[in-house]
């Protein structure tokens, strides 16, 4: 008798979907409707603070920074020109700097060269006055201006570049009003509109909420060509592996479906999307497709082979509940494991994943099951339609035929892969600086590029000395070891500018003494500080509130860097930690500002791939252990499982690619999807174990029924991820990549190495003698 | 015919309220008016409150009038650091003429002359700029009247002050908008705009007091709400017509 065949009257789980079929379609069409109605309201933030806790330390740091020292976030034009101080250039430009005072909106301060106070000593005085006290001036006293301006620290490289080419116009703003959505997108539109005004003039923008913006309005645009591709690629593998109709519609409207119901449900908890959230729709379209492919794949196999549509459908339902269900577990507790990093968006994709894939679980008992048993109720025939073979039928019988043949062989190239991938591994780079991760010739990495070569810089490393007391800092030796650390940061390599409370006392002990350029150094009394101090910020002083704070307790000192990457950033962090700790005793130094974010998400990074993965680990071998009833078998199972992840990092190694942020995702969810394979490929080889206690039979068996399965929905997956390369950027890219070799192996490593460990370990005990014969292992 | 002395009662009604009408200029003269002393000294404690942070500030300010110019001498008391720091300012009340400002340095002994710009800084990192402190000379500014209220029980003009434009360079604001009681002509509440007429700080004026005949407010808070500030500005031991020298506001004065 068929095997099939034992299991073919219909259970009360097939016959209660199938009463309730109408119900349950109309429950699913209102819930669709409600959900894609709550889509319009999904919010992306892509800033690179979003993704810290409010308890991490790094945040903490950012948050007092920015509590002491105002808002950091800036935009910064940039105007490439002939010869800035150049009286019609000059005018134009104010033009230009005008409007966007005027109309930028949150706006706490606009600066540029036109509208800085200058501090000069004179014979018997001081005087304060506007750098360039009126636009009108002759050309010859315009230049003079400029040779001070070119002299001056405080302006060179930072408001004129030293060769007078480049004009900069920094754009500063109040702490955000907390209304609306995301106030610091309200700024880059404006900015975009005025600048289109200017289209004389070549300008390049560069800062946080331009950056973001940026990286929005892209993510916004990639996301529905990611999911259009990869629902394209899967429709169109779907046609080829099952030549069918149903074998297309069924699983693609399931997992559309799948997708609009979590994304309502993110939606509706209010969940904002970033970089890494915005691959749940195209992950889920992956992930959720399985489950809905194994029930069409049984129940088209039970239809060949001649049984009736319903009890194809509690054939199937019988036979997949099981593994469908335990892939749900095992899937949603990889991306669960994102629970064990610190980091918020990876947190909130871990949920959302996990939501999920429970609910492609959902819809494939309530839409796909009652989809499928719609039309011609076919009559069991005693004699079971031949099944057709095809290329796959052939291939997996090659694979069967190989494995079984040389297990020395394939477990000898297994291992030199594992060595590679270790080694590959071993080189794999941690970058956080997003830039890198954009085309050379993309508009914002080319401003970025641009403030680098002509500004001296577009990134800064931001060092606060507290001394702990109101007034401390006007301490002289705290002064001086503020002087030495900011000498020493001068000589770094990494660094192309510093500025601090120091240049600025040293102006006004200058200005004092009538500009006599001895004096341009730090005063002998702590006195001298605090009356300097004193008419420095009365005499306008706008500086001072950026490098000193409030109750005089603390300063900063900023350090600007060209864009860097995470290792040059953690290699200048522990350079001056190291200085600090030799040199430094009257203050307690610490860093933050955007690099010091960029090295604490690349610790993050670290840590949370490693702690995530562990996780997933642990629960995944749980659940084998449990499900398969055998330690040594649940522990053979994960092979298959972890093998994926070390090739797939040694192939980012080998390959050059760099582990972002995105790239974060990669190990836990490998595990989770890999870990399909193995519940599919294990649950049926148990199966068959026990029923015929033979290795080998156990294997071709598995082969023959859910090997095409396996193979069809990995083919999927890859071809589904494939979606994410259409982007610029690097990581999605790299991503895709990654994770079409991890499917790959996993895929390899179930077909070809778990047979052979499987023969070789024996975790089912011994084989039996009699062996019962499979009716079909002869096909 | 009744009709016709209807009329003209109504139109002498209307002239002879015109004429009583002021303007907002009028409404300033009247405001520079009310300290009619020769010269006078206050005691002046600042409590500056930004977030979590407080500092307090103490100083000692002298005025005398000369002619329709006025000299203010601004002694620091507190902080110690800064003990005995003088500002020595001279403010003309022709607007073409340029203020003077002389700053006394006490650890080096040094007076040094500030010229140019210095008006729109922060005075001693409080909400008050030094514009703020000092006394303004009516022609400065246009002035316009808006309307009369109430503010809390007492009558008002509310008037709005623009800068002239030769002043306007020197100033935070391109607009004040005034709240000026009508009993005392003192502002007891004046609100700053900038250029794009987004409202920048509040001061709001109190605890006025008669002293020598003289309406004088006592307590002053201003108010940075973008910058979560706030400073109280409360005067003490306020005393007018003392009879100081005039060559207590002479630069030679302040190495005394």
């Amino acid at each position: 008798m068929h095997q099939r065949l034992h299991d073919s009257t219909p259970n009360g789980l097939t016959s209660f979907l199938i009463r309730i079929r109408w119900l349950s379609l109309l429950v699913v069409a209102i819930v669709t409707a409600v959900a894609a109605n709550q889509l319009p309201n999904l919010q992306i933030d892509n800033s690179n603070e979003a993704f810290f806790r409010s308890g991490d330390d790094t945040k903490k740091r950012l948050d007092k920074f920015k509590e002491t020292f105002g808002n950091d976030d800036f935009v910064f034009v940039l105007i490439d020109l002939e010869d800035v101080f150049s009286a019609p250039t000059l005018k134009r430009v104010g033009e230009l700097a005008d409007r966007l005072e005027f109309e930028t909106p949150h706006l706490l301060e606009m600066t540029w060269i036109g509208n800085v106070e200058s501090i000069e000593g004179v014979p018997g005085g001081i005087v304060i006055d506007d750098l360039i006290p009126n636009l009108d001036l002759p050309q010859v006293e315009l230049n003079q201006i400029a040779d001070k301006a070119v002299s001056d620290p405080l302006y060179r490289d930072r408001l004129v570049s030293a060769d007078r080419r480049t004009a900069g116009i920094l754009l500063e703003f109040e702490n955000y009003p907390e209304l609306g959505i995301d106030p610091r997108k309200d700024v880059p539109p404006v900015v975009w509109e005025i600048i289109g005004d200017f289209s004389d003039l070549e300008t390049h923008v560069v800062g946080g909420p331009i950056m973001d913006y940026e990286t929005d309005m892209r993510t916004a645009l990639e996301a529905p060509r990611w999911m259009s591709f990869a629902l394209l690629g899967m429709t169109v593998m779907l046609f080829l592996t099952t030549r069918s109709f149903t074998g297309v519609l069924v699983p693609a409207l399931t997992v559309v479906l799948s997708v609009i119901w979590t994304m309502g449900i993110v939606a509706y908890i209010g969940f904002t999307l970033n970089l890494f959230v915005i691959l749940v729709p195209t992950l889920l379209l992956c992930v959720g497709i399985g489950d809905a492919m194994h029930v069409v794949a049984e129940f088209r196999q039970g239809l060949n082979e001649g049984l009736s549509r319903r009890a194809a459908l509690s054939h199937t339902l019988s036979l997949v509940t099981g593994p469908i269900l335990l892939t749900t577990i095992t899937t949603a507790a990889g991306f669960l494991a994102f629970l064990a990093t610190d980091l918020v968006p990876l947190r909130e994709l871990g949920i959302q994943a996990a939501i999920g894939v429970w609910v492609a679980l959902l819809l494939t008992f309530i839409f796909a099951v009652p989809l499928l048993s719609f039309g011609k109720s076919g009559v069991a025939t005693e004699k079971p339609a031949e099944p057709k073979r095809d290329v796959f039928d052939g291939l997996l019988s090659l694979l069967t035929a190989f494995t079984l043949r040389v297990p020395v062989l394939i477990a000898f190239v297994f291992a030199l892969a594992i060595g590679a991938a270790f080694y590959g591994f071993s080189i794999v780079k941690i970058e956080t600086n997003t830039i890198q991760d954009l085309p050379e010739d993309y508009p914002m990495r080319v401003a970025f590029e641009y403030v680098d070569q002509q500004m001296g810089g577009s990134m800064s490393l931001e060092l606060v000395a507290e001394t702990g007391k109101e007034g401390g800092i006007k301490d002289i030796a705290v002064m001086r070891d503020l002087e030495a650390l900011q000498a020493f940061l001068e000589t770094h390599a990494y660094v192309t500018q510093t500025s601090s409370v120091v240049d600025q006392i040293k102006q006004m002990h200058r200005a004092v003494y009538e500009n006599n350029p001895d004096y341009y150094r730090l005063p002998e009394k702590s006195s001298q500080i605090a009356e300097y101090l004193l008419l420095y910020e009365s005499g306008g002083g706008s500086q001072l509130e950026k490098y000193v704070s409030f109750a005089y307790d603390s300063a900063r000192i900023q350090a600007r860097t060209k864009s860097i990457t995470l290792a040059e950033v953690q290699q200048l962090e522990a350079d001056v930690e190291a200085f600090v700790a030799a040199n430094i005793s009257s203050a307690d130094i610490k860093t933050t500002g955007t690099l010091s974010l960029m090295s604490g998400l690349g610790e993050l990074i670290k840590v949370g791939q490693g702690q995530s993965f562990a996780l997933a680990f642990i629960a995944i071998a749980l659940i084998m252990v449990i499900t398969l009833r055998s330690i040594s078998l649940g522990l053979i199972a994960m092979v298959p499982n972890v093998l994926p992840v070390l090739f797939a990092l040694g192939a980012m190694g080998l390959l050059g690619f760099q582990l972002n942020m995105v790239g974060l995702v990669l190990a836990p969810m490998i595990l989770g999807v890999a870990v399909d394979d193995t519940v599919h490929f294990f649950v049926r080889y148990r199966r068959y174990f026990d029923q015929f206690g033979s290795y080998e039979t156990a294997y071709r068996e598995t082969m023959r029924t859910v090997g095409r399965p396996l193979l069809f929905t990995t083919m999927v997956l890859i071809l589904g991820f494939m979606g994410f390369t259409f982007t610029i950027y690097d990581g999605p890219r790299n991503f895709a990549i990654s994770s079409s070799i991890a499917f790959t192996s996993a895929l390899l490593a179930e077909f070809l190495l778990a047979p052979v460990l499987l023969r070789w370990l024996k975790p089912l005990g011994r084989e039996r003698t009699s062996i019962a014969q499979p009716a079909l292992a002869a096909t | 015919m009744k009709h016709v002395t209807a009329l003209i009662l109504l139109g002498c009604i209307v002239f002879y309220g015109e004429a009583n009408a002021l303007t907002g200029r009028d409404i300033a003269v009247k405001m520079d008016e009310v300290d009619t002393s020769a010269d006078g000294q206050r005691e002046a404690t600042m409590v500056i409150e930004r977030g979590s942070q407080k500092l307090v500030r103490k100083l000692r300010m002298q005025n005398k009038k000369f002619g329709v110019d006025e000299r203010t001498l601004i002694t620091f008391v507190e902080p110690a650091d800064v003990r005995d720091t003088k500002y020595l300012s001279w403010v003309y009340d022709n607007p073409e003429q340029d203020d003077d400002l002389w700053v006394y340095f006490p650890t080096e002994n040094l007076v040094r002359r500030i010229s140019g710009g210095g008006k729109k800084g922060s005075f001693m990192r409080s909400d008050f700029a030094n514009e703020d402190i000092e006394q303004r000379a009516v022609d400065d500014d246009t002035h316009t009247l808006v309307e009369e209220t109430t503010e809390g029980d007492r009558a008002v003009y509310v008037i709005e002050s623009v800068p002239i434009p030769i002043k306007a360079t020197d100033s935070n604001y391109a607009k004040r908008k005034l709240w000026v009681d009508k009993e005392y002509w003192l502002p007891v509440r004046i609100e700053y705009y900038d250029r794009r007429d987004r409202l920048l700080k509040t001061m709001v004026q109190g605890g006025i007091e008669n002293i020598d005949g003289i309406w004088t407010a006592t307590k002053l808070i201003m108010e940075t709400p973008r910058r979560n500030s706030k400073t109280l500005m409360q005067y003490f031991n306020v005393a007018y017509s003392l009879g100081q020298p005039d060559d207590a506001f002479e630069q030679g004065a302040l190495k005394r």
